[in-house]
């Protein structure tokens, strides 16, 4: 409320009136003041409106200092159009003070010269040489009645003091005295007077003193009627009867006209003798009043200034916030717009510049934010896909990895995002199989394409499935190039044992059904014609069916065990202890150089102990046929805990010092028939491999110079119970 | 009876004579106004007043009498009633005004009893200054207008009034101390 009361147009043009009003004021009553009867209300006119413009003056000083002061605080805090603002205030002060200060300075040299001239020096002479003519014509007057006095003095010399009255009477009479009286030792004797009722007065001190000093006493004073008359007094000259001094006053009244003329002359010179002598004191207010004036118009003056700037300043100083604000990102400001003018035109088009600049950038946020959404759904889906991308821009730089390929891969490409592809190859073993394999497809610069690649890795051949697919960049060119890879391995390999399994199947099948009937005839033959053949056709025929009842028996052997791999017996689950197990089975073998390093804090696995046994038999078989020719069979099993993904697994290892195998013997170590001893019916680690991941574990083998070592991994039985428990 | 009611103006003008640091008090020092005596009596029931004044114009009182500028002197009597608890009620003020000015033509001063309108004329301005330093029997107060079984007090001053001078110089002779004459106030129980 006080803002906008000390803010608007109505109170700034109210104060002016104000002003205007008490000048005009103090104007009236300067002009009053050079009266000199007090003249009722107005005689103080002057003082009332010095001390009311005093008060103004100082509301004014207090006005324009609070606004000083806030101006050069906001000038001083740097604020936005406070620079501006100071200036216009300087030029608006300076342009009103100068000529304000010039035109006082010439009115106030104008007044004094013009008060001064009121006075000339010659009126002045005038008025006093008409004072002096009128004293000397009086002076004339008076000798007159002075020897007219001192005649009736004479007269009253040989007078009775009873008779003085009569005396004075007809002297009176005669003379044109007015008033005339005898006195003797301060009392009155005798008095006569043109008036009917008059008191007697005795003749007044000074009167008495200086006709005590032997001179008369003449003396003009204004009478009590406004008029002038003379008093005279003389002694009365000694004689006859007088023993006492007796004392003769006149009062002589002037001529009407003379009077009047004497009192004319008297009353002017006075006036004009007062006047000038409050030439001093008119100046000085005169120059009071003109410097009121001057401080007044140029307080006000500068006020205006204050305030009018303010105003003027006021859209440009919003105008350069919200420039401000716009500038740090805040398009919600909105200036208010006053007026029809130009600078509310141009504030209204800056809030219809800033809503749209809001608009667009709020646009543009939420374009970014379905961006961001958009590219966080594909990381979700990349990550969560079992097949590994890599992205790789157009310099060879990793670019996007999920973390399937860092899975895949066995190494966190993470860590090296942005580098190019070279690095992160030098660095790891597979990806650089891998990028070795893929290079050309990708130099090729062929759109898309698609590779089988095997890595050779610490636990086998893996099988990849590698498509390439190469973007359009923006210019046309070549862009970011994108690979997607699936692991095959445990695929190709199951596909694999399935094959293994049909012709085992159809082995046991096919072929056990006529084992029996070549069996049963072999042995038929034999009995038969044995007896009746002579004896070296019958050790022929002897040794002839024996062969074949035993080659018979043996293929039906090899029958049996293949219809055993194919066959998938249930499995009896239980927590087993595999150290306890792996001392148990080796207790059946003697004559081996054995070496055991197990663990002791291995965890229990969930297995079928038959089936395991098995496996650690057809190891422990398979190790020993190796090594068939050595004369020293070493063997070395251990067991460990090991780590994998945050899997808790049990790791057993079967190494032995037999001649190993060549490398790439690796991948078929596990089928089938794949040996590389004189012995042995071939399927023994299939099976191991077989039951091995019939646990969910896995195998595989690793050279080991001499010889070969097993790795088996089993998980553990806790990290079951807690999948089961998810 | 004439009511004064003390002028406003002379408070400002007093601040604004403090204010304007001019010399304090070096009149009052002279004490160029003065009672030297006064009392009261009661006769006829009327209370009178007796005393004797002093009146001494300093240079430049005298300077603008011989220029024209009349001059008014005034005897303020006050008659007081004190209280206990609160400010001493005015019970009367009484305001004796004569008017001195100077008759160039026949070289004498004029004494004009304001209240009286009689006018006196004199050779020497001491002889028209002495003329008003007696003061025998002005009546004041009749005594059936106080309360017999009350305590009151009588106050009086004079002063040079400067309210009656003409308006050009009523300004700076309120910042003037020679101007601003005035006797201390001179008090005592009405009995």
């Amino acid at each position: 409320m006080i803002r906008r009361l000390t803010r608007g147009v109505a109170p700034a043009i109210l104060l002016f009136l104000l002003v205007l009003l008490s000048l005009y004021l103090l104007g009236v009553a300067t002009e009053k003041s050079e009266g000199f009867a007090p003249s009722g209300e107005i005689e103080n006119l002057f003082l009332w409106m010095l001390v009311i413009n005093t008060l103004g003056l100082l509301v004014l000083v207090t006005l324009i200092g609070a606004n000083l002061h806030s101006l050069i605080r906001s000038f001083r805090r740097n604020e936005p159009g406070s620079r501006l603002n100071l200036r216009m205030v300087v030029v608006f002060i300076v342009l009103a003070v100068l000529p304000v200060t010039i035109v006082y300075g010439f009115s106030l040299q104008f007044l004094h010269r013009g008060i001064d001239s009121w006075f000339k020096i010659r009126v002045e002479k005038a008025l006093e040489d008409a004072l002096v003519l009128s004293q000397t014509a009086l002076d004339l007057r008076k000798r007159e009645w002075l020897r007219g006095v001192q005649e009736m003095a004479s007269e009253l010399a040989g007078v009775d003091e009873e008779d003085a009255a009569m005396a004075l009477g007809d002297i009176r009479a005669r003379s044109g005295a007015s008033e005339l009286t005898l006195v003797k030792k301060g009392r009155i004797i005798a008095f006569s007077s043109n008036e009917a009722v008059v008191v007697p007065r005795r003749p007044s001190e000074e009167v008495l003193l200086q006709l005590q000093q032997g001179h008369p006493y003449i003396g003009l004073e204004p009478d009590p009627g406004g008029g002038l008359q003379v008093r005279v007094a003389v002694t009365v000259p000694a004689g006859g009867t007088q023993s006492e001094t007796w004392l003769l006053q006149a009062l002589f009244p002037l001529d009407k006209r003379i009077s009047d003329l004497a009192g004319s002359v008297q009353s002017h010179f006075t006036q004009y003798k007062a006047l000038a002598y409050q030439r001093e004191p008119l100046k000085k207010n005169f120059s009071l009043t003109l410097t009121m004036v001057l401080l007044l118009s140029l307080l006000t003056a500068v006020w205006a200034a204050l305030f009018t700037t303010r105003r003027l300043v006021a859209p440009i100083r919003d105008l350069a916030e919200g420039t401000r604000a716009v500038a740090a990102g805040n398009y919600d400001k909105r200036l208010p717009a006053v007026g029809s003018d130009e600078l509310a035109f141009l504030v209204r088009s800056f809030n219809d510049m800033t809503r749209r600049i809001g608009q667009a950038s709020a646009e543009a946020r939420r374009s970014q934010q379905h961006a961001e959404e958009q590219r966080a759904y594909l990381e979700a889906v990349l990550a969560n896909l079992s097949s590994g991308v890599i992205t790789i821009d157009r310099l060879h730089r990793l670019r996007t990895v999920n973390a399937a390929a860092s899975h895949i891969l066995g190494v966190d490409l993470q860590q090296y995002v942005g580098q190019p592809l070279g690095e992160a190859a030098a660095a790891n073993n597979r990806l650089r199989q891998l990028t070795t394999a893929v290079a050309p497809m990708m130099d090729r610069e062929v759109h898309q394409w698609e590779k089988e690649v095997v890595l050779t890795t610490e636990r086998g051949r893996r099988i990849l499935i590698c498509r390439g697919t190469s973007l359009q960049a923006e210019d046309g060119g070549q862009g970011d190039q994108i690979m997607v890879f699936d692991e095959v391995t445990a695929l190709v390999q199951a596909q694999r044992d399935a094959a293994w399994g049909e012709v085992a199947r159809r082995l046991a099948h096919e072929i056990k059904n006529p084992l029996t009937p070549i069996q049963l005839s072999a042995e038929r033959l034999r009995r038969k014609y044995l007896k009746s053949m002579p004896p070296d056709d019958a050790e022929l025929l002897d040794r002839s069916t024996h062969t074949i009842v035993q080659q018979v028996e043996a293929l039906k052997e090899m029958v049996n065990a293949f219809s055993d791999y194919a066959r998938a017996p249930r499995m009896q689950l239980e927590p087993v202890d595999l150290n306890a197990l792996i001392r148990e089975v080796l207790d059946l073998y003697s004559g081996i150089d054995l070496t055991l390093r197990l663990a002791d804090d291995l965890p229990q696995v969930e297995a079928d102990p038959g089936r395991l046994r098995q496996v650690l038999h057809n190891l422990v078989k398979n190790a020993l046929e190796a090594m068939e020719t050595e004369r020293r069979k070493r063997l070395e099993i251990g067991s460990r805990r090991v780590k994998e993904q945050g899997q808790e697994q049990i790791e057993v290892t079967v190494r032995d010092y037999g001649p190993g195998f060549e490398n790439d013997q690796a991948d078929h170590f596990f089928e089938p028939y794949m040996t590389t001893k004189p012995k042995g019916t071939g399927l023994g680690l299939a099976v191991v491999k077989k039951i091995v991941e019939e646990h969910g574990g896995a195998v595989w083998v690793e050279d080991a110079e001499p010889g070969a070592r097993i790795h088996l991994r089993f998980p553990a039985a806790s990290n079951k119970r807690i999948n089961d428990h998810e | 009876m004439r009511y004064h009611h003390r002028h406003p103006l002379l408070i400002v003008a007093a601040l604004l004579w403090l204010w304007l640091g001019l010399g304090v008090g070096s009149a009052r020092a002279e004490s160029h106004f003065l009672i030297e005596s006064a009392r009261t009596e009661l006769d006829d029931g009327v209370y009178r007043l007796h005393g004797r004044l002093l009146f001494h114009l300093t240079a430049e009182v005298e300077e603008a009498l011989h220029n024209g500028v009349p001059i008014t002197l005034l005897l303020e009597i006050e008659v007081d009633r004190k209280r206990r608890w609160a400010w001493n009620d005015t019970v009367a003020t009484l305001r004796q005004s004569w008017r001195l000015s100077y008759h160039p033509l026949s070289g004498r001063y004029l004494v004009d009893n304001l209240n009286t309108r009689v006018r006196e004329s004199f050779g020497a301005l001491s002889a028209a200054l002495r003329s008003l330093e007696q003061l025998e029997g002005l009546p004041v107060i009749d005594a059936k207008l106080l309360a017999a079984d009350e305590r009151y007090y009588i106050r009086v001053r004079t002063r040079l009034a400067i309210e009656a001078l003409p308006p050009p110089m009523r300004l700076w002779t309120y910042l003037s101390s020679n101007w601003r004459l005035e006797s201390p106030w001179y008090t005592w129980v009405l009995q």
